[in-house]
């Protein structure tokens, strides 16, 4: 097994080797960083960003605040997302805060004026679905190793005795001799 | 023509009832005579399958405007590879196109395994005629693309009509991609009735062992690269195409083209265990059935108009078909698992809790779990609507805020798993595969934040993507370090005898490395900026250190559409870098529009200029330049998912050298030759 063969120390050139490797990397990502440190979305317009929770109804599947309109003549906002982002600029020249906007429009156009919907009632299903998902997997996953475990202690020793080892060796000489077709 | 293929459709599902009832008469009654006619039937049906889709796009091609199919989707002036590709552009060409691909399938099958697993090939053959027969019965009495135009004459008489040109193609389908895009996708989609159909087969037939693991391997990867390449493809053209600066925007067919790469995803990691150990008989039967269940679940979200989207260019009443088929073959298979679940009993036992087996069975867990979120997600507003009467929208921030966090553990077994040895691992073991990277990564993670790296998903993906990438070059460095060592080569010759030895695992190892850069690709969506300006000519825009001036704008007449396009000068620090030519096309044969986007790609970033249109309130050009970092890095992991994924598809060159080695020294000079050298066998973990 290749354990076997890791054995053996590294040699002072490979040690060097590493050492290279890894400052190499440090540089790479340092070299990159600054392209992390950019701004995040510089949309000068506060009302494009808020936009993009809340939906555009003219077919795009897209948000308000990124509707490009596939297929229609001008590709920038439609008349429908428009409207909505200048209701969402009139709201906040007002002085109203995000939320308060996105519940204004939530009460004019229902829930499906929200890109995501509101982690309330109902809608909790979506949010918490994957996580039960995942409770519900891990609990039969965990059940599934305690009974292949529980199956390892049951099994009776007959028979002369069979290293893990030997067994799988005689599994892959099996696997190399049967074609692959 | 339309009436030869429309015969040969006919035909072609009057074969396939004979092939399916033949094939089952073959099963019960086991006569040589009976399996052979039925095989027989089974590859007529397929070359009768490839004569009508030959037909149609010999219709296409010759400007046939008397067929409604065709009038629909073409026009005379559309050059003529989207006349090829218009074959597909609606419902009922996009469902004989299924059967198409499906045909060259079954026909491959039926060919490579003649003669070959008497016990199984019958099975296996009725089941892919059975996935026949309901595309045939969709294409023949459903969705023909061969009906024919005409009206009532004022005798009552009915009369064909033939029209002088047709509506032509969807704008938004006029582009390359869009000619290899679905062929791709759908060759991903029909593969996988091949492992279905064996799995089915093997439980059916109850046949012996993991051999139908074996056979359908290659198949099964197959489809998967295909799968996964169509939907790399899908993202590049939204990219390209829709002009909305994005990639993936979680729609319901881009969701529904991912849950069954999801699953089969997991089904090619969790059949190893089958394959090594041969435990997980019952899950790895259901994956393959769940997979295959998606890919028609898939295909009638697209077709049924149950949800709403911006792709779903084929839509139309025929939703209940597809729910009654995923109905039966549900039944079918909870049937035929609940009559043979004795049969697929494992015969092993999990020594460790840190294991390989035990690494799969996680990664299994995470990749449905991600499959149930896309599920949830796309389907929850028909629940809503269902349960509360109240219609809600599940766009990209619901999506984004689910998938990321289940996303980013994936990334981090993709580095665990792998190094994690069959059976049990020592602790010594996961500290000298895993110590190194892991720290590596946290401290690359911490000077990504002292750096100015604030967003934590963003972070944890960097940290991660160094780890896993440090495990993979460490698992190849230490195997081609042993290989050099014992042959004298060099490293980088370890590196390709290592690979070519266990091309399977290796070549999962490059998959990996794909994703990590898929991965990292993403991470930049966090830092997308864009600007939205009127530019008349000599305007200028500047977007991050881009600086862009719209210099001329020009307008072309080409016989299939006007072009408008403008001239963009791109400089940097003062220095010109290039010259971008974003164009809006009019396509009069169906009053629509579409963007040529024009992308300024490297590395760090996609300068990526929309040329809008004209702008309806100044009547000024409109110009909106986005700047999106590291989406070269999807594309470019793309083509390395698709090499390794490749490389896992060759055969494993160790049997032939080792026969070499003891033959060779023993023919050329049997009485001087030094005894033949000891084979060099290195054992892998896997």
């Amino acid at each position: 097994m290749i354990d076997a063969h890791h054995a053996n120390l590294p040699c002072p050139s490979e040690v060097r080797a590493w050492r290279i490797a890894v400052l190499i990397l440090l540089a790479a990502a340092m070299a990159a960083a600054p392209l992390f440190a950019q701004a995040p979305v510089q949309t000068s317009d506060r009302a494009r960003t808020l936009g993009k929770q809340l939906m555009c109804t003219c077919g795009c599947g897209d948000t308000a605040g990124s509707c490009s309109h596939p297929g229609a003549a001008f590709s920038g906002p439609c008349e429908i997302a428009k409207a909505k982002l200048k209701e969402v600029d009139e709201r906040m020249s007002r002085g109203e805060s995000d939320s308060a906007i996105l519940q204004a429009f939530v009460q004019e156009y229902g829930e499906a004026a929200l890109a995501a919907p509101p982690a309330r009632g109902f809608n909790w299903f979506a949010y918490t679905f994957p996580a039960v998902a995942f409770a519900i997997g891990l609990a039969l996953v965990l059940m599934v190793i305690r009974q292949w475990r529980h199956r390892m202690v049951m099994a009776p020793a007959s028979g002369p005795g069979v290293s893990a080892e030997m067994l799988e060796h005689a599994r892959r000489q099996i696997e190399r001799e049967m074609p692959d077709d | 023509m339309d009436l030869f293929g429309s015969f040969a459709l006919l035909l072609a599902f009057l074969c396939g009832l004979y092939a399916f009832g033949g094939g089952i008469a073959a099963i019960v009654t086991r006569r040589p005579l009976l399996i052979k006619s039925a095989r027989h039937a089974g590859m007529a049906v397929c070359v009768l399958i490839w004569l009508g889709f030959g037909s149609l796009a010999y219709l296409f091609q010759t400007d046939n405007f008397s067929m409604a199919y065709v009038v629909e989707h073409s026009n005379r002036t559309l050059p003529a590879f989207f006349k090829f590709a218009a074959i597909w552009a609606g419902q009922q060409g996009s469902l004989l196109f299924w059967s198409f691909l499906l045909s060259i399938y079954v026909f491959s099958v039926l060919v490579t395994y003649r003669g070959k697993h008497p016990e199984l090939m019958p099975y296996v053959g009725v089941v892919m005629v059975g996935v026949q027969l309901f595309f045939l019965t969709l294409n023949n009495f459903i969705a023909s693309p061969f009906q024919i135009l005409g009206s009532a004459a004022p005798s009552g008489a009915l009369q064909w009509i033939l029209r002088a040109d047709g509506n032509g193609l969807n704008p938004l389908l006029q582009y390359p991609e869009m000619v290899i895009h679905p062929p791709i996708l759908y060759s991903g989609y029909t593969g996988f009735t091949i492992p279905f159909a064996f799995a089915l087969a093997a439980l059916l037939g109850r046949y012996p062992g993991e051999k139908w693991i074996h056979l359908t391997r290659r198949w099964t990867m197959i489809a998967w690269g295909f799968q996964g390449v169509g939907i790399l493809l899908g993202a590049h053209w939204a990219y390209a195409v829709l002009g909305w600066g994005g990639y993936w925007m979680w729609d319901p067919v881009e969701n529904a083209s991912l849950m069954p790469w999801l699953t089969g995803t997991a089904f090619l990691h969790s059949v190893m265990m089958q394959e090594k150990r041969g435990m997980m008989r019952v899950w790895n039967v259901w994956l393959v059935f769940t997979t295959f269940l998606l890919t028609i679940f898939g295909t009638f979200l697209t077709r049924s108009g149950v949800v709403n989207s911006v792709h779903a260019f084929a839509q139309s009443s025929i939703g209940p078909w597809f729910l009654s088929f995923i109905g039966l073959v549900l039944l079918v298979c909870f049937v035929s698992f609940w009559r043979n679940r004795d049969y697929l009993r494992s015969d092993n036992t999990l020594d460790s809790l840190v294991s390989r087996e035990s690494s799969f069975l996680f990664n299994n867990l995470i990749l449905l779990v991600a499959c149930v979120a896309v599920i949830s997600g796309t389907l929850f507003p028909v629940l809503s609507e269902w349960v509360r009467g109240t219609k809600i929208s599940v766009g990209v921030p619901f999506f984004n805020t689910i998938n990321l966090p289940i996303g980013l553990f994936l990334l981090f077994l993709t580095g665990v798993g792998p190094l994690l040895a069959w059976r049990k691992t020592s602790l010594a073991s996961l500290r000298k595969n895993f110590g190194g990277p892991l720290l590596i990564g946290m401290v690359v993670g911490v000077v990504g934040m002292a750096l100015g790296l604030r967003n934590f998903y963003v972070v944890v993906c960097l940290a991660l993507s160094v780890f896993v990438t440090l495990t993979i070059l460490l698992e190849f460095y230490r195997g081609a370090r042993v290989i050099a060592s014992r042959g004298n080569s060099n490293l980088l010759s370890g590196v390709a005898q290592l690979t070519m030895r266990n091309t399977r695992r290796y070549g999962g190892y490059v998959v990996h490395f794909g994703i990590v850069l898929i991965f990292i690709g993403i991470s930049g969506t966090a830092f997308n900026q864009d600007k939205q300006a009127d530019m008349p000519p000599g305007a200028q825009m500047q977007i991050g250190s881009y600086r862009l001036t719209h210099q001329t704008f020009d307008s072309t007449e080409l016989p299939n559409y006007t072009s408008e396009r403008a001239t963009i000068a791109v400089d940097r620090g003062g220095k010109q870098i290039i010259m971008l030519y974003p164009e809006k096309r009019f396509y009069p044969s169906n009053q629509e529009s579409g963007t040529m986007v024009a992308i300024y790609s490297t590395l760090k970033e996609d300068l990526y200029v929309v040329y809008a249109g004209h702008s309806p309130e100044t009547q000024q050009p409109v110009i909106h330049a986005y700047l999106n970092p590291l989406v070269k890095w999807i594309w470019l992991g793309g083509a390395i998912v698709v090499l390794g994924t490749l490389l896992a598809l060759v055969p494993n060159r160790q049997p032939m050298l080792a026969l070499r080695a003891v033959q060779e020294p023993s023919r050329a000079a049997p009485a001087l030759s030094p005894a033949p050298a000891p084979v060099q066998h290195y054992d892998g973990h896997d």
